[in-house]
């Protein structure tokens, strides 16, 4: 049986590989909208994530790479079961997950 | 010269012009720095050349509060004292560590670290560790592409020494004319006049049975932090409080260095760590990630620095607060040892890639606290001494401090796109403000008669001389106001340094 310390090294491996499984992320996601429920609609989440990002011929990916570098730079930090994330990918995660519950 | 005080007639009487108590770091390079001199310097020393477990008993105690290693076994009582045992690790004080922060409580020390600088070069030479001009190009040519920076954190710089006082000073302080030192001369009480103006002996015994008196014009308490505060509680025959302890602060104001496994660095990019895990062998430098001074005061936090060691090693690690728990600080030593010897064996048998993570474990200063302190028990040592009682005892600030420091660094790593960080359990959002965790010490102690020159708050003044005690000084790192994150060795030998320059104007030598 895995201990709770297994369990937890288990979700850190998961977060550093280059595809993290979904189902981890979705978790963080979800987490986040329980201590921030005001934000658990996708539009304001979507309009909240691209709001300041123009979409240039990088894509919105890198624009939002960036804001999440400067999320850091800025203290613009949440706390989700002991990670340390910028405020934008925890919002992207939440994202993911309100995707995943309505299919 | 050398004298063996159990071999000395009883009721001997000893006469110097300095008498220094206890030869570890402090004491020992007081004595050096009168060597070949006309005045006569008594060092006294309460073990001998070696390790004896009825001298080393005498360190024995109680501890409450936060969880402590036994008082036992946190010192060394031999001629050489802990740098028998010491890992070396040297680095200087920050500035902001001598200021008054309005943050922090009864901070700041009555001279900016300036005032140190000559005696740091002084104390390197004796730690036999190099200058900072020649670290930072020692550094610079060999981690040059390593290096941490930017706005909100820097590196800090480490130095491992090699010096073992008891090994590399012995011959030189034995043959010196104009120093005696005497083993197995144990202070038991400070005598004074009768207005409590001007100690007029000390009094010394030993295993043997045997007690003897040293006269001086100069008294230097160089016994380390709880000791030093000790016998200073002790001497009450004269003063019901102890002496130099009009205001009650002789023994308060303990502090250590916490050393706490904080969180986890998870990279997603690859990481040259080598500057700051110390896991090369024959190590000469080192750093560890500080918190800009800027930072410090926007966050309103302690000092505090973080160093990294690979994550499948420091998960097989016990806690140090766990294994040193002999009060024989040979067989702590060696339960420690045997620990990392383990967690080593099986990571080296493993047949796997190391993780790309580290264990970021943080070093940081303790507040200033009167309740965190030193106390007077009523059980006696095996000379007669009082024994004593050490309550730990943290703050929010400290936890507070912690927590802000891995922020600190998880927004560098983030800004950097380099990793992602964890906090350890005891440091999330739900623990409760008096977990620290699996807490341990550096065996640093410190402020336990600390420095100021307001006769209410500091025992003793800015030459370290007690207040209201013309001829009696504390040497060492009980007169520290703050701690700093540094570990406290380099800069008690140079504040000891600068108290025997005090000595020599004084003396007119």
């Amino acid at each position: 049986m895995s201990s709770a310390t297994d369990v937890a090294f288990d979700d850190a491996l998961k977060f550093i590989s280059l595809s993290p499984p979904p189902g981890f992320l979705i978790n963080i996601g979800q987490r986040y909208l329980y201590r921030r429920p005001w934000e658990s609609h996708r539009g304001l989440l979507t309009g909240l994530l691209l709001n300041d990002v123009s979409l240039s011929e990088q894509g919105a990916s890198s624009e939002i790479n960036a804001k999440i570098e400067m999320d850091f730079a800025d203290s613009d930090i949440v706390e989700i079961d002991g990670w340390l994330l910028s405020l934008t990918e925890a919002r992207q995660y939440a994202l993911l997950s309100l995707s995943d519950s309505q299919g | 010269m050398l004298i063996d005080a159990r071999k000395l007639d009883d009721d001997s009487v000893l006469q110097g012009d300095i008498c220094i108590v206890g030869a570890g770091a402090a004491g020992i390079s007081i004595a050096l720095d009168w060597l070949h001199n006309s005045t006569n310097i008594i060092l006294l020393e309460s073990g001998g050349f070696d390790y004896s477990p009825d001298v080393q008993a005498l360190n024995d105690g109680q501890t409450t509060g936060q969880k402590y290693y036994p008082l036992q076994s946190s010192r060394l009582r031999q001629f050489g004292g802990t740098t028998a045992f010491w890992a070396g690790m040297c680095t200087q004080l920050d500035e902001i560590d001598f200021k008054t922060r309005d943050w922090v409580a009864d901070s700041g020390w009555a001279f900016s670290k300036s005032e140190l600088a000559s005696f740091y070069a002084r104390a390197n030479e004796i730690l036999n560790i190099m200058g900072e001009q020649k670290l930072h190009h020692y550094i610079d040519s060999k981690y040059a592409s390593r290096s941490i920076n930017s706005n909100k954190v820097w590196n800090k710089l480490w130095q491992h020494s090699n010096a073992r006082f008891g090994r590399d000073y012995r011959q030189e302080i034995v043959k010196a004319k104009n120093i005696t030192l005497v083993t197995h001369a144990s202070v038991v009480n400070i005598e004074c006049n009768s207005s409590i103006s001007k100690v007029v002996s000390l009094e010394t015994k030993n295993h043997s049975g045997k007690t003897h008196k040293v006269t001086s014009k100069k008294f230097i308490l160089a016994a380390g932090a709880i000791q030093n505060a000790r016998l200073l509680l002790a001497s009450r025959s004269q003063a019901k409080n102890g002496i130099g302890n009009d205001f009650d602060l002789v023994g308060r104001y303990f502090m250590e260095h916490l050393e706490v496994d904080s969180s986890e660095l998870w990279l997603s990019k690859p990481f040259d760590a080598s500057l700051y895990t110390r896991q090369e062998s024959r190590l000469i430098a080192s750093a560890e990630i500080a918190i800009q001074e800027k930072i410090q005061k926007q966050y309103q936090i302690l000092n505090g620095t973080v160093s990294l060691t690979p994550l499948n090693y420091a998960r097989l690690v016990k806690p140090r607060i766990q294994t040193w728990r002999d009060k024989d600080p040979r067989k702590a030593m060696r339960t420690m040892l045997s620990d990392w010897s383990a967690a080593s064996r099986i990571v080296n048998a493993k047949d796997t890639s190391p993780l790309n993570a580290y264990q970021l474990s943080t070093r940081l200063e303790q507040a200033p606290n009167r309740n965190s302190r030193i106390q007077l028990l009523n059980d006696k040592d095996s000379l007669g001494l009082a024994k004593v009682k050490l309550h730990w005892q943290l703050t929010e600030l400290e936890k507070k401090s912690l927590r802000a420091i891995q922020m600190i660094v998880a927004e560098y790593f983030g800004e950097m796109n380099l990793g992602r960080v964890k906090l350890s359990p005891f440091l999330t959002s739900d623990s409760s403000a008096n977990d620290f965790g699996d807490l341990s010490g550096g065996w640093h102690h410190m402020g336990t008669t600390k420095m100021n020159q307001d006769k209410t708050k500091g025992v003793v003044d800015t030459n370290c001389k007690v207040h209201g005690i013309a001829d009696l000084y504390i040497a060492g790192s009980s007169c520290f106001p703050t701690s700093g994150s540094a570990n406290p060795t380099l800069t008690l030998i140079a504040l000891s340094l600068r108290l025997s320059d005090h000595l020599k104007r004084d003396l007119s030598v």
